[in-house]
């Protein structure tokens, strides 16, 4: 079991949550204007729940993230403004124009820059030695290979036999139309937008970390991207793979807000 | 631009006499103001010019956070009571080398137009969040309000809709 130090006490850790980078982005593009108002949308909706408990209970020191992840969010942030700004500017050419953009971009960034950081602060940055992170980063690749090239007769051989064999034909129709209308479409998301190689290292660094922890230690992974978090939010081919080959147990931060709040309340 | 080396020169050697003498002297905001003056200078340069925006916004948004944060050191000059304790002395003096370190990157940056270095940008960016991160630990960081104030609302959040929606595109790589 781990233990560490807090405030002078030696605690025992309840549980951990890693922030991956699609959480700690949502949860930091967001903001509350005077005369303008709040604005937000459903990923942030998502992942503040989660945040408010990790602050919370900042003290058990539950939220981790790493440099990568942390990196890579900022990486975003400024990406895409630039992306948006050149769009922008190509289809709006006039110096007034270009003033006034390159203002609101700079205050946006600012916003949405100060929220990622206050964000930060209440995760603990953990260190990861880089020869564990490669290999588990080929360990992450194969999985996703697997997922890639299952193919949906290897799932039908693996169906439960039906008791009655008059009715072998019509469960084996039920059966293919389930796999048709819940597998199909994550091997095909999977097949059309692969997870690139900074995913591979963002769950291998993950993996590294609940390879650390007692197993008895819930070991949560915060996650909107569909590579990881259940598809469409309740399809859990990937999600179930990633626990059972890692031991972890990656779902949408509202869920692992509630789940981390009981366990905390207990 | 070479201006701004001797504004830095001014404003350091008053902080100086100010840390000998344990009080703050209001002679320095002038030089606080010709400094902001030469950051909204350096604004204008780069949304004005016909430079690739994936360098010319970097380097203005360095120079703006520049100018904002500057502005807040002259208001906190400005609402310094005499007998109040001069901590505003040392807390300025935190943050002006993060600011001569941003003159030094956009003076390098300006140097090799018409070429742009991607790696200039990046530094712009990381450099800025430093000078910001410094100046919130400082109390030099203007609010909200007073940072939207040359802001056209109605761009800032039609854009600021946009983006998150890039944002999130991008990161879940939909």
């Amino acid at each position: 079991m781990i233990i560490y130090a807090s405030g002078g006490c030696l605690k025992y850790l309840i549980c951990r949550v890693f922030i991956e980078t699609s959480v700690l982005v949502a949860c930091s593009v967001h903001a509350v204007i005077d005369q303008l108002g709040a604005v937000e949308d459903e990923f942030y909706k998502i992942s503040q729940p989660l945040f408010e408990v990790l602050q919370k209970f900042i003290k058990e020191r539950i939220g981790i993230t790493t440099f990568t992840v942390e990196e890579e969010a900022r990486a975003v942030l400024n990406t895409v403004v630039l992306k948006r700004l050149n769009e922008r500017l190509e289809s709006n050419p006039e110096l007034k124009q270009k003033v006034d953009f390159f203002r609101a971009y700079s205050a946006i960034l600012d916003i949405c820059s100060d929220n990622m950081d206050r964000n930060c602060s209440i995760l603990v940055r953990e260190p990861i030695p880089i020869e564990e992170k490669n290999k588990l980063v080929l360990e992450v690749a194969k999985m996703y290979q697997q997922i890639e090239e299952l193919d949906l007769f290897d799932f039908m051989k693996t169906k439960p036999k039906p008791v009655n064999r008059r009715l072998e034909k019509l469960a084996k129709q039920i059966y293919q139309a389930d796999l048709e209308k819940h597998i199909a479409p994550i091997i095909e998301f999977i097949e059309r937008k692969p997870p690139g190689l900074k995913d591979y290292e963002i769950l291998a660094e993950a993996a590294y970390l609940a390879s650390l922890r007692d197993s008895s230690i819930p070991f949560f992974v915060a996650s909107t991207d569909q590579h990881i978090a259940p598809f469409r939010k309740d399809e859990k081919l990937i999600s179930d793979r990633i626990k059972k080959k890692f031991n972890m147990i990656c779902d949408w931060p509202n869920v692992i807000a509630e789940e981390v709040y009981w366990l905390l309340r207990k | 631009m070479s201006e701004i080396y001797a504004t830095f020169h001014k404003i350091s050697s008053d902080l100086t006499e100010m840390e000998e003498k344990r009080e703050v002297d209001l002679k320095i905001i002038p030089d606080l103001r010709a400094l902001a003056k030469e950051y909204s200078q350096i604004e204008r340069y780069w949304a004005k010019q016909d430079i690739d925006a994936n360098v010319a916004f970097p380097a203005f948004h360095a120079a703006r956070n520049s100018r904002i944060i500057v502005e807040k050191i002259i208001k906190r000059f400005e609402e310094h009571k005499p007998n109040e304790n001069p901590k505003i002395v040392s807390e300025t003096e935190n943050v002006i080398p993060l600011l001569l370190e941003i003159s030094s990157r956009l003076k390098a940056a300006q140097e090799i137009l018409p070429e742009t270095q991607l790696y200039l940008s990046r530094q712009l960016f990381d450099t800025t969040r430093k000078l910001r991160n410094t100046a919130n630990n400082m109390g030099m960081l203007p609010s909200l309000d007073d940072e939207l104030e040359d802001v056209d609302k109605k761009i800032l959040i039609e854009e600021f809709d946009n983006l998150r929606k890039r944002w999130m595109l991008e990161i879940l790589d939909m």
